[in-house]
């Protein structure tokens, strides 16, 4: 009797973790500056501030002397699923357990040079976090009952004032990613049984961080003084996780001959690998300043999740469990529309941002139950200390994300409805001298 | 400062999305789509047929499995009750304990249970059960009967043999039966007994058979349909056609051949063929049955120095295995061609007949040996006890198996008359069912083997006509 499964990881974030200013589907988190967050992200030409480090390097000649800012964010995640025919089948419904994530933001910008500048940042630009409750009963056991996706990534870019109307960065990165995955596996159908199986054991599969560099570039125009446009771009990257570790414990069912079996033919504890993908990102932004105190925002990104065609593992003692999931995503657009007031002592913004998914319908999983998105965000900002030398945003995303259908097309796990909701508290306070 | 307080409502708008209601809560289940008739009428559902239609599994017609046969599936996706006791709106001749089955000399005993893994199959734990509804004061929804051929559907030939009494209780053919319940709806799955009989017993028709069979099994059928349509003008009905004799564990579970001790190379079994001859067989062409076993675990069919494979300590002692064990290459083609005949004047019949719609059995059964259905991460097949969806018979479908075909009803009846009855779901039926404990002490395992059943103890408990 073998057992069907051995065990598989890795992380692919879950979509709708993401929150913030970009978020792509798949695994992005683009919550990366209270500010641009709060105008829904649309910050590629209108950023202003330290976050200028993440969204367009280019913007860093524009800030004025020395920028440090701290930044975080605390992410609510809520999603559950209903099934339909034919696996779990109509009238079940799973829920994940309420996911906190607290992505930080750390910039440093400064000058030297007549017209250069730079900047140093770590953030996380990719994310995930899945956790289903009863994870001993829940219908997507085998594919995964926890989840996490953690990357970090610094940045170091330089930015040249061509002319003061344009300039253009470029940066490095280096990413580092850790991932994490449970499953539990089930035995076949019990031998003289019409069809029972039975938990049998659990497969912990963690990785990281490893890491790899990528680059950015960043091109920033003012044609007029009230119209700007800016061009981002992040290149992608491949994470190798080499020295990963796969654990196996079993599960005792109290049938004596069915747990030797088992115990037999489980997988030893053993090294696991695999890549993670982490897609290239163009962003064009345009930002208006219609009336005194006032900017308008808009961007367009899009992000080449088509990287992304399977999550692939190998394992070092037993070749044969090696498994591929075939993801095949699709790349996706987002748009966002912000707008910023400046008042005497304080700003308010808003902003809405249109985000598609990425996985086709057949990759719909409980591991990446991705969709579309709506955000809807409001931020504050105010001007503090006596020379007004700190500034403090605060915003807020409401991320509404479209029910997903699995339209019955998934194979061998579940078909059903995903329901997503997400959360975004986030603050940023900067200070500059 | 004072903006700041002005703020305060934006905050407050921020917090309470943060603390959101609706986008927040869990996902309201999905029901089923409700189930509507269409073109069809389920009011009240009559089942005939065989064995299958029965219930029958793991070598007994029993209570806990005749819940679970494809009709007693059907009758709940159509609104019915079927209950263990028999007595639910969908009625059946519910058998108690462990049920009725006959061993190879026809005596009485209870369902097959797997005793100790891999391969211990024996009735010698299961308590012989009877009849537990003979009082029901109408006649049986399930009119199932094992062994019944088509012929039997309107004749009296066999009202005393086997199961009928059981079914019929003496009070007619199973078509008056089904007749006096006025049924809106009736499935009539009949044609394995012509076909499969042959292949459980070993044999082959004579050459005036295999045509005789067919053509008396046609007759039936379109005799059937007319007469149900007579008096039933508005009654839809459901033909079957029959499975393959290859896509059953019970064919294709032996293998026809072993390994030499000496080179380590493939050697075939020996056995004797329709002719009555014996000799070496052709694997790939003939097949060894599951009855075989018995035979095996005693060294026949093994060549002198081949390796028993069903009971290692026993060498092979080179003589034949009999013809009832044996399915040989010209007694499957017979029974394929058969099969073949029955199953196109089915779909003809159905072609022609707009209230006739027709499961292909023959089609499914062959689907699920070669791939298998996927639930979820869990794949069931046709392999012998580790499989899923075939009891311990190797013959007749688990419960799990009864959903599958169950639902290619579903599937064929909403395509024929444009009704949306709900497909079953496997999760409510994937239960453990055979297995019992081990056998208590040494003697018990003495008497057992002492039967004569061996370790798979098959051929005691395999009825020629099921």
């Amino acid at each position: 009797m073998r057992l069907h499964r051995t065990v598989l990881a890795a992380a692919v974030a879950v979509a709708t973790l993401a929150p913030a200013a970009a978020l792509a589907a798949g695994y992005g988190i683009y919550e990366q500056g209270a500010a641009v967050l709060g105008m829904a992200g649309a910050g590629t030409a209108s950023v202003h501030d330290a976050s200028a480090e993440f969204y367009n390097p280019a913007v860093l000649t524009r800030l004025e002397g020395r920028n440090f800012q701290l930044g975080g964010t605390w992410l609510s995640t809520h999603v559950s699923f209903a099934g339909t025919e034919p696996y779990p089948g109509y009238g079940v419904t799973e829920s994940m357990k309420t996911g906190n994530f607290f992505p930080p933001t750390v910039y440093w910008t400064n000058h030297f040079a007549k017209k250069w500048a730079y900047g140093l940042g770590v953030n996380a630009p990719f994310g995930l976090g899945v956790d289903w409750e009863n994870p001993d009963t829940f219908t997507g056991r085998t594919h995964v009952t926890k989840g996490l996706l953690r990357t970090i990534n610094g940045n170091f870019s330089m930015a040249y004032a061509v002319r003061p109307n344009l300039s253009l960065g470029l940066g490095v990165d280096a990413l580092f990613a850790g991932v994490e995955l449970n499953q539990v596996m089930i035995s076949p159908p019990l031998p003289g049984s019409s069809g029972a199986t039975v938990n049998v054991a659990r497969a912990h599969l963690e990785g990281g961080y490893a890491s790899n560099y990528g680059w950015n570039a960043g091109a920033l125009w003012m044609p007029k003084p009230d119209w700007k446009f800016g061009l981002a771009y992040r290149a992608p990257i491949d994470v190798d996780i080499n020295d990963g570790t796969a654990k196996f414990t079993q599960i005792r069912t109290g049938n004596t001959a069915l747990d030797s079996i088992v115990a037999l033919s489980l997988p030893h504890d053993q090294g696991v690998a695999t890549t993670l993908n982490f897609p290239s990102v163009l962003s064009l932004g345009a930002a208006w300043d219609p009336l005194p105190g006032w900017t308008w925002a808009l961007d367009v990104t899009r992000t080449k999740w088509s990287a992304f065609k399977s999550l692939d593992f190998r394992f070092q003692k037993t070749p044969a469990a090696d498994t591929s999931y075939v993801e095949d995503y699709e790349d996706s657009w987002r748009i966002s529309v912000g707008a910023e007031h400046r008042l005497a002592n304080s700003t308010y913004r808003f902003g809405y941002y249109y985000d598609g998914a990425a996985a086709p319908t057949q990759s719909v999983s409980p591991l990446l139950p991705d969709a579309n998105r709506h955000g809807v965000t409001l931020g504050l900002g105010w001007k503090l200390g006596a020379k007004k030398a700190w500034n403090l945003d605060v915003y807020n995303l409401a991320l509404f994300v479209e029910n997903r259908s699995t339209d019955g097309k998934v194979q061998r796990s579940l078909n059903g409805i995903y329901k997503s909701y997400v959360n975004a508290t986030g603050a940023s306070l900067a200070y500059h001298w | 400062m004072k903006t700041m307080f002005r703020m305060l409502p934006i905050l407050a708008v921020a917090a309470l999305l943060a603390g959101c209601q609706g986008p927040c809560q869990k996902i309201d289940r999905i029901s089923a789509p409700a189930l509507t008739a269409g073109g069809a009428d389920f009011t009240t559902y009559v089942a005939a047929g065989t064995s299958i239609s029965a219930g029958y599994q793991s070598g007994a017609l029993v209570d806990r499995h005749q819940i679970y046969s494809f009709p007693a599936i059907f009758a709940r996706q159509i609104g019915k009750t079927v209950l263990l006791n028999g007595q639910g709106t969908f009625s059946e001749p519910t058998i108690d304990k462990d049920g009725i089955g006959t061993d190879a000399l026809g005596n009485p005993v209870g369902i097959m249970k797997l005793v100790a893994l891999p391969d211990s199959i024996t009735t010698a734990f299961s308590v012989l059960g009877a009849p537990n509804n003979l009082a029901w004061p109408h006649p049986y929804s399930n009119l199932g009967v094992p062994g019944a051929l088509m012929s039997d559907f309107a004749g009296l030939a066999n009202a005393g043999a086997g199961y009928f009494p059981a079914v019929a209780r003496g009070q007619g053919s199973i078509r008056n039966l089904l007749l006096a319940q006025a049924p809106t709806f009736v499935t009539l799955e009949y044609g394995a007994n012509e076909v499969l009989g042959y292949a459980t017993a070993g044999t082959m028709p004579s050459v005036a058979l295999r045509t005789l069979i067919p053509a008396m099994y046609v007759d039936s059928v379109k005799s059937a349909v007319r007469t149900l349509h007579a008096q039933l003008p508005n009654t839809k009905i459901v033909l079957f056609t029959i499975p393959d004799v290859t896509s059953i564990p019970f064919a294709t579970t032996l293998p026809a051949a072993t390994v030499s001790l000496t080179t380590g190379l493939a050697v075939p079994l020996i056995g004797t063929g329709s002719s009555g001859s014996s000799g070496p067989l052709t694997p790939g062409k003939d097949l060894v049955t599951l009855k075989a076993a018995y035979f095996l675990n005693q060294g026949y069919g093994i060549p002198v120095g081949g390796y028993n494979f069903i009971n290692p300590a026993v060498p092979g002692n080179g003589l034949p295995l009999p013809n009832a064990v044996v399915l040989g290459d010209d007694e499957k083609s017979a029974l394929q061609t058969m099969a073949a005949t029955m199953n196109d004047s089915l779909v003809a019949i159905t072609l022609r007949t707009p209230y006739v719609a027709l499961v292909d059995l023959h089609g499914l059964l062959a689907d699920v040996k070669a791939n298998g259905v996927w639930y979820g991460a869990t794949h069931y097949t046709s392999d012998f006890i580790a499989g899923g969806l075939f009891s311990l018979d190797g013959v007749h479908p688990s419960d799990m198996g009864h959903v599958v075909i169950c639902n290619a009803l579903v599937d064929a009846v909403n395509a024929r008359f444009g009704s949306t009855v709900p497909r079953a779901n496997p999760a409510d039926y994937a239960h453990l069912t055979s297995f019992s404990a081990r056998p208590t002490g040494p003697a018990t395992r003495a008497a057992m083997l002492h039967a004569g059943r061996g370790d798979l103890g098959l051929a005691g408990a395999f009825p020629q006509r099921y």
